[in-house]
């Protein structure tokens, strides 16, 4: 393939051949780190509109994905930077469920039993929704990084640079996430604590 | 060589065994930790249970993560329509 220095239509030409060639590629990128249909498509184009103003910064030894899909990365950390900052603070401090332990910190109930094989589970449409609803009841930046870190499998003290903000915070929110998330779907599909 | 306060924090809590759980996904557990949570889980049926349903969750999890997602035809021909006008 020749990189020759082209004029406007041609550039567009490419951009658009980049969409069709890879756009479903970055968007599954994108959807996977945030579950956000909408926020998947501005980051794809975003990162294609940047690629556009910086197709010099090609390297043609690399391949076109490889280029892209780092313009992208660079976009969505940049994206849930912002997300970060301009959500208020308190949420750390917010309980992600309701209390499972007493003041002694043990368990108020058995957790009920969890029938059945995750993969059995989600065959059931029913369970589908009720884990939907469930994740959803997530706030909002605590959905992002759990969503971020379970598409992720890199470190999260790599995880903490990128996204500036403290490994004690990060692990702090996940157990939260994953404790709301267990308590949820006990109450709501595998039944009653303990009742 | 084992500390008072270290010996002491052998004995965990069901809440802080739970945080421990969730956290030996992200770091590196200290082996007094380590040991603690040993013993902890060792005697308390209602914390191995959780460590089940982490495990139980950890999988429903990953497997929507990877189901496939395309991008709608209308976002394409947005997207495609802005870098048309932007170039």
């Amino acid at each position: 393939m020749s990189v020759v220095p082209t004029p406007n239509s041609a550039q567009a030409n490419s951009a658009t051949r980049w969409l069709v060639e890879h756009g479903d590629a970055l968007y599954a990128y994108a959807y996977r780190r945030t579950r956000r249909a909408d926020v998947a498509e501005d980051l794809v184009q975003e990162t294609l509109l940047a690629a556009l103003a910086s197709r010099e910064s090609f390297d043609a030894r690399s391949s076109e994905r490889t280029w892209l899909t780092g313009i992208l990365r660079h976009k969505l950390m940049d994206h849930l930077r912002r997300a970060w900052r301009q959500r208020p603070m308190s949420e750390i401090e917010e309980e992600g469920a309701e209390d499972m332990f007493d003041r002694g910190g043990h368990w108020k109930a058995m957790p009920p039993f969890w029938d059945k094989t995750p993969g059995a589970q989600l065959e059931n449409a029913e369970f589908r929704d009720v884990l939907h609803k469930c994740l959803e009841k997530l706030p909002p930046r605590t959905a992002q990084l759990f969503w971020l870190r379970e598409a992720e499998e890199m470190e999260t003290d790599a995880l903490c640079q990128e996204l500036e903000i403290s490994p004690t915070n990060l692990w702090t929110m996940l157990h939260r996430a994953r404790s709301a998330l267990r308590q949820c779907l006990s109450v709501h599909w595998f039944g009653k604590d303990g009742r | 060589m084992a500390r008072l306060r270290d010996i002491r924090n052998l004995n965990l809590t069901c809440r802080e065994a739970t945080r421990l759980m969730s956290e030996a996904r992200e770091r590196r557990l200290t082996r007094w930790e380590r040991a603690g949570l040993t013993i902890h889980l060792g005697l308390c049926r209602y914390c191995r249970r959780y460590r089940r349903q982490l495990a139980y969750l950890r999988d429903v999890v990953k497997k929507i993560v990877d189901e496939p997602a395309t991008m709608s035809e209308s976002a394409k021909a947005r997207i495609r329509q802005k870098l048309e006008e932007s170039s």
